[in-house]
């Protein structure tokens, strides 16, 4: 039987055929029956029977909560009140958290009822899931592929039928990459449309929290609950929420498409480019105009964003010295105070993470800052650019989310470029701060979920998650 | 650009990483091949481009000032590896 989507069970709620509980339930025990795919870090069983027996009280007595009967997951990157926290590192190894990132409370505040949080690459710093502490993330849909990265666990938790709904981050692709990969829907919001505040922070210019789920109204009803203005993020946007409600498109007369055509490159996958393609004729069907236009830095993205997001990572990461908090070595009683440091950092971060510290703590060092790092930084207003001339003439761009339908564990963790670059046709909309929504696009003939990706202009989720409502009911999917 | 393997014990000492000698070997090769790419950067042309700091540099919000409840002693001591009374413990840091 298939998991229920948020819309099943609020309607079973309504219909008095279900209690949360039940709800709460039924995905706890299937959480136990997938524990081999490792998407989940901690699972709070107690907690969340607790919880949903206390949104049944409040529903009783007929004051539901606007999210009951919502089940989440939060990526092992946001802080969740007195759940462990470990980023997917051994650096944070019986870290337990003090307080509930901005996002998580609101969740909580709208009747949310969390479940667990779920497998990442270490400190969100991959494409695959594989650089976790706690070992790599199986992806359902592909056996022996990776689930993408870096909220792999978020994905394969919603693609599994582990929860409605997962929250993630998303730096450079890591919501809108494993969501392609895994078959569900992904969005990436706009930079500052979600707080910040208790998401470890990778790349603080970039960092964007934002939900994975199945249907492209849950992610709505998500992003909704938790966007807003933010005192503790002074980068949050006082915006109001894109509130899409019930205004969902008939067709797409009147919407000015635009395909980027740096997207269609070389090194795209035949199969995902005729995916698109049948999009594309779809909604021309349905009204749509549909044009070429040019994002011509894109293939410049992946080199400024492993420049500029490694140069922020080393400088927030140099928080963790193992003194108030996270791993401390053996034999630290011996050792000084420089050689802790040392050591702690050497043996609590993994492989991925110290190469990009040291490729981030390289580009900001005397001599080098202005080749890499300053560069990097006029690229990047030329990449926004790009997006800005392409949205005086398009409402939307419509783009392939991955080059290719997924790569087999461990088949690029021996090569890090490959792995980045990987990221071509996500990390721009970072840069750029744009939103982004990868939504599921049909089958690989292999059998591997294909997902396509819309970006948008600041602040126009609405009109993205409405594009991408419209391309799953015209697929029948 | 090519690195060298002073460089990178230069870096490693700057970001209080170490390696061992192999590691270093391995992350020369790395950071080559990964900086190697990022040069592909000098064929734009930037000459006027302002650096882009921020996604949207917007002037920045004034909020009325109130003394609120913070991280209490108790709290941010609870995650620490070693303690002593209301103190983080530490390795000696003055002399030898």
């Amino acid at each position: 039987m298939a998991p229920p989507t948020f819309a099943d069970t609020r309607a079973a709620l309504a219909r008095g055929a279900t209690t949360c509980e039940a709800v709460v339930d039924a995905f706890l025990q299937r959480i136990a029956a997938h524990k081999h795919l490792n998407a989940f870090v901690h699972v709070d069983a107690d907690g969340a029977l607790s919880a949903a027996r206390q949104v049944d009280w409040q529903r009783a007595a007929g004051h539901a909560p606007p999210l009951a009967g919502l089940v989440l997951a939060v990526k092992d990157v946001l802080c969740v009140r007195d759940w462990p926290l470990s980023c997917g590192s051994r650096m944070l190894s019986g870290f337990r958290s003090l307080y509930d990132a901005t996002a998580v409370a609101r969740l909580k505040a709208s009747g949310a009822i969390l479940v667990g949080t779920t497998n990442c690459d270490e400190f969100a710093m991959g494409s695959s899931s594989e650089s976790s502490w706690h070992g790599p993330v199986l992806n359902p849909r592909a056996e022996g592929y990776v689930p993408g990265g870096s909220s792999g666990g978020s994905a394969v938790a919603v693609a599994a039928g582990l929860c409605h709904a997962a929250l993630g981050s998303d730096t450079g692709g890591s919501i809108r990459q494993p969501a392609a990969l895994c078959g569900v829907v992904g969005l990436k919001p706009t930079y500052g449309r979600v707080s910040r505040y208790g998401l470890v922070a990778y790349a603080s210019s970039l960092d964007c929290v934002g939900p994975l789920t199945h249907t492209v109204h849950d992610a709505a009803i998500v992003l909704d609950a938790m966007a807003g203005q933010d005192e503790r993020d002074a980068t949050s946007v006082p915006t109001r929420a894109p509130h899409v409600g019930q205004k969902w498109l008939h067709d797409a007369c009147g919407l000015r498409l635009g395909v980027p055509e740096e997207f269609f490159g070389a090194g795209l996958d035949a199969g995902i480019q005729e995916a698109i393609k049948n999009v594309l004729d779809r909604l021309r069907a349905a009204g749509a105009h549909v044009r070429s236009v040019s994002l011509p830095h894109t293939r410049y993205g992946v080199a400024v964003y492993y420049i500029l997001a490694t140069a922020e990572a080393s400088s927030n990461l140099g928080r963790f010295d193992g003194l108030r908090y996270g791993y401390r070595p053996e034999g630290h009683e011996n050792m000084n105070l420089e050689e802790l440091y040392a050591r702690a950092r050497s043996e609590g971060f993994g492989k991925e993470v110290k190469r990009r510290i040291m490729l981030g703590t390289y580009v900001l060092s005397a001599g080098y800052y202005d080749a890499y790092y300053a560069k990097a930084q006029r690229v990047r207003s030329l990449i926004r650019q790009d997006f800005d001339q392409a949205f005086e003439a398009v409402d939307v761009l419509v783009a392939p989310v991955t080059p290719v339908p997924g790569f087999r564990l461990g088949a690029m963790t021996r090569d890090p470029l490959q792995m980045y670059l990987s990221d071509t046709y996500t990390v721009t909309a970072n840069l750029a701060g744009v939103p982004g929504l990868a939504v599921p696009a049909g089958v690989h003939e292999n059998g591997f979920p294909i997902g396509i990706q819309i970006l948008g202009q600041p602040f126009d989720e609405a009109r993205l998650l409405q594009l991408g409502d419209l391309i799953v009911r015209l697929l029948g999917q | 650009m090519a690195v060298s393997i002073d460089d990178v014990r230069v870096v490693a000492r700057l970001a209080r990483l170490e390696f061992s000698e192999k590691q270093e070997e391995l992350l020369t090769n790395e950071l080559t091949a990964v900086l190697e790419y990022m040069a592909t950067l000098d064929e734009v042309d930037t000459e006027g481009i302002a650096p882009m700091t921020h996604v949207r540099a917007v002037a920045q919000g004034v909020r009325d000032d109130h003394v609120k409840a913070g991280i209490g002693t108790d709290d941010a001591l609870r995650n620490a590896p070693d303690t002593y009374a209301d103190y983080f413990r530490v390795p000696k840091v003055l002399g030898g």
